[in-house]
């Protein structure tokens, strides 16, 4: 059976020009169509326009717009309401937000029961409750439906959020992002429950903006590019033989396939952690960790959320100082000592966050933010310096006018680089720099960051929680779990064969697809 | 071809919202310009003398020769209205201006201070704002007398610990905001990244607040001269109007009306101010 | 002075009482009407607000007398006769204070609407009154818990000069004696009781918190 069938689907907001243009897809019953693409290409407008959520103020034209059966295109306010939840269910990326957080689970997976059977009593539901968090492999589904969301694990609660979807048994799930904000492991768990809501028969719609997570699962996938699909066709032909540019940069980007870096050859040592140690009341967040990073070498450190990478980073950059253990920068001690001692060191060795927005003062324009990284240089010089350091990570000299908000997440990236290169450090630290970018931006970041490094013989030390952009970058591999290095060697090793079984279970999780340089080799269940 | 479905959505467009406050802020400023202008020079725009009797025209109604009509001595309410605002506008800034000074020293103390001084200073401020401003306000009264001055004393006395609050959690915010890390990391010293990130960031929210809180602390003054505690009549303040008026409520109601619409406009313009000052903050 | 006091309290504390339970009733209801609709409403309604917070309650109530009392002759003028005179006070008091509420409530729903549970519950088929009263309500109503002490506190100071406008008799007048005639004792027991009525609040709201907010109960079950 056909559940969706849409024909020159466009959907434009107020008078601006439209942000889904002339698109056209069917999903069937047991299969799963991916639409792929960045933010802004158009992907969650299309999917949310299957339950008429996509705005009050959108206006949605088709040809064909056809969902459970019946003609969309005139539905009222109450054909809307009577559709959504009952054959169609949607499951929204990272359930702490996307779950009531003054209910309980049982009342939010219920919900759809109680609209969609008004002749249901309590005891019913709370059967069908309990028998669908099973299904979604809920342990304790008694406990459970009777706790608040934020009382699960975030695996968890987004199985309940799978739950509260499909348990009116709808026809169609619509999953946007379904794991996009969940650690690695979890990830590949939510991906072989959706995988077996799929095998139940019914039709899957899934929204990402990664590849490599769609490909296992996908029995057909269009590309979105700019609200238009540039391709489209059965996984295997998409993966296998690209037609479209747009495509094999996605796909090259999955597998990481980009420039290869020259050998590392060694330098001197910049960068000596040794055994240190921090707790934090009862909670040991940094476990004696000893690492160096020498000149033009690229470390990577792996870890999930909570393993105090980002603790060690602190430590790092003198920002807290570790209860047990020394760091020696350049050989002279760094930890311990005071910050008037430090100041003047401080500019051998620099740091880029996350959330770059978050590091700009809100009230200084690009330049006066890049300007406070130079001391002591003054008008015209100063104001060539800046125009350098932009022309340097690739941006136009005329945003030095521009405020942090007035930028893009990959120009504001930029921007922090730019201001980290400034007092032309030696040693550069990068917490989670790209993860905060779409997956095309990412690669740019990441391929300006190597480049500057070899042009410049900077020490890099990449912290991050994914494996792809360290096997992308690193000469080096360290993975902590709870505050303890558990793997540590050269990056290509570790890949093939790893030591520690939390490295193999990180390495078999990370979905990859076929042609990346390190396949995996068995299937994890 | 085409079907329109409509859903309802709470999502705003940006563009809108700024251009509202950037009208806001114009509208609110040429607002304040204009009392600034009665302060300086009440003669220009009132057509009379705020204390001149007339007992030909006694409680007249509002019309094209008295504006707002006469009291019970046939003084032009509208004239007394422009020169009275000397007293309860002043009253008002000068109130929210103790206020911030006063505020901001604790809130600085308290940030900057250590753990215990901090604590102490907090529930002080607890124990401050468990007293009803008003009510403060006329212990404060009780203890140094009545007139405008002590008004305004009183009145900047209870919004004390608001202020505190406000500069104490923004100074501990911005200290331990990201940019400030970042400037300690590039190696700027502490007094330079106070100088140029912290105070600017924490007088932002500040100056909202006054703007805010001159409107009701005008509010709050004519309250206590309504209760006789300020300005004895025949001052024209606008509390003492008021309380003058309401006795002939029965068959003149202007005398008493227009005090009070003057401190909601008063009050609205503050708002204005404040609001379009916030909502570019935020932006 | 004791005695004095206590038959004074009374009447403040009915007359502060009845105007918070009014002003939320206006709040909710104004906020109920108002959500999810059109923009025209809610800037509408929104302009409303920032008009209420602005009128000083003394001058409602001689607004309210003016109209009420001396041109439609539907309410005594002065003096509390029961719940006829209790009537226009309440609603100066009232008045302003749901301007307050409508406010903070109105803020948070909007707020809470853009969150990505609010957009789940639509694709479950909720529709626009059954998520205000089943999810977002809920959410809207904490900031407004949290503020209902310093409600109360405003509502007595209020009570005070509303009092001298209506001529009621209670706290106000007390008060107002006392501290013209400097008698600081008087003053110091009034401001003591209107603390402690505060503390009371206070303690009550931080105990009905958990109740609405299940994110501060204990978290270990986990």
């Amino acid at each position: 059976m056909t559940l969706v069938e849409v024909a020159g689907l466009e959907v434009s907001f107020g008078h601006e020009p439209p942000v889904v243009h002339d698109i056209s897809f069917t999903i069937e019953d047991g299969e799963c169509l991916a639409l792929v693409g960045e933010s802004g290409s158009g992907k969650s407008v299309t999917a949310r326009t299957l339950l008429g959520l996509a705005g009050e103020r959108a206006r949605v034209r088709a040809r064909t717009l056809r969902v459970g059966g019946a003609d969309a295109r005139n539905f009222s306010h109450r054909d809307w309401q009577r559709l959504r939840g009952k054959s169609v269910g949607m499951v929204l990326q990272d359930a702490l937000v996307s779950l009531d957080p003054l209910r309980r689970i049982e009342d939010e997976v219920a919900e759809s029961i109680r609209l969609h059977q008004r002749d249901s009593t309590r005891a019913e539901r709370h059967q069908r409750v309990l028998e669908v968090l099973t299904e979604v492999g809920v342990p304790e589904p008694e406990l459970r439906s009777q706790q608040y969301p934020h009382q699960l694990s975030g695996g968890l609660r987004q199985r309940a959020l799978i739950a509260s979807a499909v348990a009116t048994r709808p026809d169609l799930v619509i999953a946007d992002e379904p794991t996009t904000a969940l650690d690695v492991l979890v990830q590949h768990q939510i991906l072989r429950l959706l995988e077996e809501i799929k095998e139940q028969g019914r039709g899957l719609l899934l929204i990402s903006h990664d590849l490599a997570v769609v490909a296992k699962l996908a029995d057909r996938i269009a590309v979105m590019l700019d609200g238009r699909i540039v391709e489209t066709g059965p996984t295997e032909r998409i993966v296998g033989s690209p037609e479209h540019p747009y495509t094999r940069t996605l796909l090259d980007i999955a597998r990481g396939r980009r420039a290869q870096r020259p050998p590392y050859t060694g330098g001197q040592t910049l960068l000596d952690v040794d055994g240190v140690t921090k707790d934090f009341g009862e909670r040991r967040a940094v476990a004696g960790v000893s690492l160096t990073l020498r000149a033009g070498e690229t470390v990577g450190l792996v870890g999930e959320s909570g393993s105090g990478k980002s603790t060690l980073a602190r430590m790092v950059m003198g920002l807290t100082e570790p209860d047990e253990g020394r760091i020696l920068l350049r050989g002279q001690p760094w930890s311990g000592t005071p910050e008037r001692a430090r100041r003047a060191q401080r500019r051998h060795i620099q740091l880029i966050q996350q959330d770059p927005q978050a590091a700009f003062d809100p009230r200084h324009t690009v330049g006066r933010i890049i300007a406070e990284a130079l001391p002591g240089q003054r008008g015209a010089r100063r104001r060539a310096r800046v125009t350098d350091l932009l022309a340097t990570v690739g941006l136009d000299a005329h945003l030095a006018r521009r405020r942090p908000h007035q930028l893009s997440g990959g120009q504001r990236q930029r921007v922090a680089i730019a201001r980290a290169l400034a007092p032309q450090p030696e040693v550069l630290i990068c917490d989670e720099p790209v993860s905060a970018l779409d997956v095309s931006v990412q690669a740019q970041v990441l391929d300006l960051l190597s480049e500057l490094q070899q042009r410049l013989g900077i020490a890099l030390l990449f912290i991050t929680h994914d494996l792809t952009v360290v096997e992308q970058t690193s000469d080096r591999l360290l993975i902590m779990k709870d505050g303890e290095i558990v793997e540590e060697g050269l990056t290509k090793a570790a890949f093939e064969d790893p030591q520690h079984p939390y490295t193999n279970a990180l390495l078999q999780a990370a979905p990859r697809l076929p042609g990346s340089p390190t396949a995996p080799k068995g299937e994890l269940r | 071809m085409s079907a329109t479905t409509a859903a309802f959505d709470t999502a705003r467009p940006r563009w809108r919202a700024t251009r509202g406050s950037h009208i806001l802020l114009a509208i609110s400023t040429l607002a304040v310009a204009l009392i600034v202008a009665l302060l300086l020079f009440p003669g220009v725009f009132a057509p009379y003398a705020p204390d001149t009797n007339d007992v030909q025209h006694t409680f007249s109604p509002p019309s094209s020769t008295h504006y707002l009509g006469t009291d019970q001595l046939g003084r032009d309410v509208f004239s007394r209205l422009v020169y009275g605002a000397r007293y309860s506008v002043t009253t008002g800034l000068v109130a929210t201006a103790i206020a911030v000074v006063a505020g901001s020293l604790v809130g600085l103390t308290a940030a900057a201070g250590s753990r215990l001084a901090d604590a102490l200073i907090m529930r002080l401020t607890d124990v401050w704002m468990a007293f009803p401003e008003v009510l403060l306000a006329l212990l404060v009264i009780a203890l140094i007398g009545t007139g405008s001055t002590q008004i305004a004393v009183a009145i900047g006395v209870a919004a004390v610990p608001y202020y505190g609050r406000l500069v104490r959690g923004q100074a501990l915010a911005v200290t331990k905001a990201e940019y400030v890390e970042a400037a300690k990391i590039l190696g700027v010293p502490a007094w330079r990244y106070v100088l140029r990130h912290v105070l600017p960031n924490v007088g932002g929210p500040v100056v909202v607040l006054a703007s805010l809180g001159t409107g009701s602390a005008i509010a709050a003054a004519a309250g206590l001269s309504l209760l006789g505690l300020g300005p004895l009549p025949p001052t024209p303040e606008w509390g003492v109007m008021l309380a003058e008026g309401q006795t002939y409520l029965a068959n003149a109601w202007w005398i008493a009306v227009f005090p009070g619409l003057a401190i909601v406009v008063v009050v609205l313009i503050s708002t204005m101010l404040g609001r379009s000052l916030q909502a570019r903050s935020l932006r | 002075m004791t005695r004095l006091l206590a038959s004074q309290i009374l009447p403040t504390l009915e007359l502060a009482l009845s105007a918070a339970v009014i002003g939320l009733l206006l709040a909710l209801v104004a906020t109920v009407i108002t959500a999810g609709r059109s923009r025209i409403v809610r800037t509408g309604t929104s302009v409303f607000e920032v008009l209420a917070v602005a009128i000083p309650p003394f001058w409602l109530g001689i607004l309210l007398l003016s109209i009420f009392s001396f041109n439609l002759r539907w309410f005594p003028a002065f003096g509390s006769h029961g719940v006829s005179g209790l009537v226009l006070p309440t609603l100066a008091l009232a008045i302003p204070i749901s301007g307050v509420l409508a406010q903070v409530m109105r803020q948070e729903l909007e707020l809470v609407e853009g969150r990505p549970f609010v957009l789940s519950a639509r694709a479950r088929g909720q529709s626009r009154l059954g998520l205000l009263l089943r999810h977002t309500l809920r959410h809207a109503l904490l900031p407004a818990t949290t503020m209902s002490a310093w409600v109360l506190g405003t509502l007595v100071g209020g009570a005070v000069l509303v009092e001298k406008v209506f001529s009621r008799p209670g706290l106000g007048t007390v008060l107002v004696n006392a501290v013209q005639h400097r008698d600081t004792p008087v003053v110091s027991a009034v401001v003591i009781i209107a603390a402690l009525i505060f503390v009371v609040a206070n303690t009550l709201a931080d105990t009905l918190y958990p109740v609405i907010d299940v994110r501060l109960r204990e978290t270990s079950r986990a």
